[in-house]
Formats: C-alpha cells, sequence, structure tokens
C-alpha cells in the first residue's frame, strides 16, 4: 500500500520535472550592422503599420515550439507583432521612424519556423517569411516577399530552467 | 519499497538543487528613448572582448540559490541602443588596438565598458532575486588612444514576487535600465564629446 503511494508521488515529481514550460522569446533589441546599414542606405523616414499573420498558415506562423515546450512572442504573442515591433525599433535606432510619414509599412507573415539543434545549448534560427507591402498615401505601390532571420541561443540546466538570448553576432536579415 | 525511497529521495533532491537559474538581464531597449538625448555628428566605436562577451557570473537569489547570467552580452543591446541614440554611427570593435577599423569608419571616439553586478533576494521560498544592482564604468579613448572621458554610473532594480513571477528576471531588467539611462544622460551631458 504505502508502496504504491510512494510510487504514485514519484511519478507525481516526474510529472511536474518533465512538464513543459512556456518559454517566451526575448525582446527585440536592434543590432549594430543592421542599423547602420539602414542609416547608409539614405532612405526617407517612414511609418509602420499593422503586421499580420498570414490567414491560411496562422496557426503555424504563430504557434512554435522548442524542445516539446510552447515557444511564443513578447508582444502579444503574436510573432507577426514581434516583426513589426523589430522592424519599428530598427528604423527608430536609424533615425528612419516618421509617424506622419506619407509611406506607411505594412507586412504579413507567410512562414515561421524555429530551428534548434542540441539539448543543452542550441544556436536557433527562427526564419520567418515576410510579404512587405508600401504604401504611398493610398495604394499599395510595392509588394515584396523576402525573409528576416533572428538568431537566439537557447541554453539549459540540469534543473530543466531554459534561457534564450537574441544572438549579438548575427543580425536579423531582411531580404 | 526501499529502493523506491531511494529513488524519490534522489528526485527530491536534483528538483531542489540542480544548477544556478539561467535567467537573461537584457533590459526592454526601446525604453532608452533618443528623443530625450541631443545627437552628436561623431562615429564611434565599443569595445567588448570576446573574453568578456563569454564571462558567465553567478549571483545569490532567493532561498540559498543562485543566477546564472553574461553580463556584458546581455546589456551589449542596451549600450549599443544608448551610443546609437547619441551619435551617428556606432561599429562593434574587437580591440582597442584595432587600429583599421577607426580609420576606414572615420571613428573618433571608442567606448569601453566595465561591468559589475550583484543581487540578493528577501524571499526564503522564491529563488529570483528581488534586488539587483548593476556598476557601469564607461571609459572613452579619442583616435589616438587617449583617455578624455571616465563615467561610472550605478543601476539598481527591485521587484516583488507578484511582479516577477511572470519574469524571473525583472530586478535585473530594471537594473541594467536604470544604468543604461543614467548612462546615456552622462555621455549627453559630456562637453567632452562635443568637441
Amino acid at each position: 500500500m504505502r508502496s504504491t503511494a510512494l510510487k504514485a508521488v514519484l511519478e507525481v515529481v516526474l510529472l511536474v520535472l518533465m512538464a513543459g514550460c512556456t518559454i517566451v522569446a526575448p525582446k527585440y533589441a536592434p543590432l549594430p550592422d543592421s542599423v547602420n546599414r539602414l542609416r547608409d542606405a539614405a532612405l526617407a523616414p517612414v511609418k509602420i503599420g499593422t503586421f499580420t499573420s498570414d490567414p491560411k498558415n496562422k496557426d503555424s506562423v504563430e504557434r512554435l515550439s522548442v524542445r516539446g515546450n510552447p515557444y511564443v512572442s513578447p508582444y502579444g504573442d503574436s510573432f507577426a507583432a514581434y516583426l513589426q515591433e523589430a522592424l519599428r525599433q530598427d528604423l527608430e535606432a536609424a533615425r528612419l521612424l516618421d509617424p506622419s510619414s506619407s509611406v506607411e509599412v505594412t507586412g504579413v507573415l507567410l512562414r515561421n519556423e524555429l530551428n534548434a539543434l542540441g539539448f543543452v545549448t542550441a544556436d536557433a534560427t527562427d526564419r520567418r517569411a515576410l510579404r512587405r507591402d508600401s504604401k504611398w498615401a493610398g495604394p499599395v505601390r510595392q509588394d515584396q516577399v523576402g525573409e528576416a532571420r533572428v538568431g537566439f541561443t537557447l541554453r539549459r540546466c540540469d534543473s530543466g530552467s531554459t534561457s534564450v538570448h537574441q544572438l549579438p553576432n548575427r543580425p536579423p536579415e531582411v531580404a | 519499497m526501499i529502493r523506491t525511497k531511494v529513488i524519490v529521495a534522489f528526485v527530491g533532491v536534483v528538483a531542489l538543487t540542480g544548477c544556478a537559474h539561467l535567467i537573461v538581464i537584457t533590459p526592454d531597449v526601446s525604453q532608452l528613448d533618443p528623443r530625450t538625448v541631443t545627437p552628436v555628428d561623431r562615429n564611434v566605436g565599443y569595445v567588448i572582448s570576446e573574453a568578456d562577451r563569454g564571462k558567465q557570473v553567478e549571483t545569490p537569489g532567493g532561498g540559498g540559490d543562485k543566477v546564472s547570467y553574461y553580463p556584458y552580452r546581455e546589456l551589449e543591446p542596451a549600450l549599443f541602443r544608448v551610443l546609437s541614440n547619441l551619435f551617428n554611427r556606432v561599429y562593434r570593435l574587437g580591440a582597442l588596438s584595432d587600429a583599421d577599423a577607426p580609420r576606414a569608419n572615420n571613428i573618433t571616439l571608442v567606448f569601453v565598458p566595465e561591468i559589475e553586478t550583484s543581487s540578493s533576494s528577501d524571499g526564503a521560498f522564491t529563488w529570483p532575486p528581488t534586488d539587483f544592482a548593476v556598476n557601469l564604468t564607461c571609459r572613452v579613448f579619442d583616435r589616438d588612444g587617449k583617455l578624455i572621458l571616465e563615467r561610472r554610473v550605478m543601476g539598481k532594480g527591485r521587484a516583488s514576487f507578484s511582479e516577477f513571477k511572470s519574469d524571473f528576471a525583472l530586478a535585473a531588467k530594471r537594473a541594467g535600465l536604470n544604468a543604461m539611462l543614467n548612462l546615456q544622460r552622462e555621455l549627453s551631458d559630456a562637453r567632452e564629446l562635443r568637441r
């Protein structure tokens, strides 16, 4: 009887230890290479519109997992909103953000994949296919499909806690 | 029976000890507002060595536990944001003696940070720190390697259980943000950087 109870306790403890915890992606931080590239491009200031997920692939682009744990965006649980905020911060750091601009950039997140290899530590690349639209005070004038890549490092210690860094030496690349 | 007890005890010990708890102390850099400073039309660089970038430290948390993080790597995005708010172009340099990059990119100032951290907790049953401090010394050299400015700032952060239960590194992030806001103000006010 006591043996059965102990086994039950053991199973509960193991289940608690193995239970998946939601991992929140780190908030975006602009990096030197991308900001300098924007400043060197001598672009006119723009404003940022709303980025949305492709309605046909909403589940696959907004639901990622790392080693069985849900991996969520820190911006309203939306990776489309993550891209919107990342672009906003890059443009702001490059002094290219102007809410009164007649040019508005919007985007649609088409595909979102996270590859994390290794168990204790891993360099992960979150690849996001993105359709960008630019509007000049009205109709869409430019429609481009590109890919954004954000690098992360994941670390896990033997107590099970996991931390995620944005890699400082791998700037986001938007093609 | 005894074997089961041993397994239960082992699992309990592993659950209660483990390694230091991993946290990431990078603050929300979007709170470092560029509109609060007057930009300086100069290109600058900053030096964080690969040894410092890979330096992992452990400081106390609560209940006898420790927290583990990378101070230089995780505060670098905030340092870059402070410098890019103030200056025209900001470049990462490999070392202070990296002479080619300043010439190629017209860099006139090089910033070298030194970071020390400490933490503590008044909670006996929770491991995240309730108090965190960042001491940041920033030395600025001209293109000839001459020290022209040194500023030391401190940042403090505090978070209660009701706040940090959704972000275990909250006190640390607040301390890092506080230190960088203080650094931004000090550098913005420094006449030596505008000559």
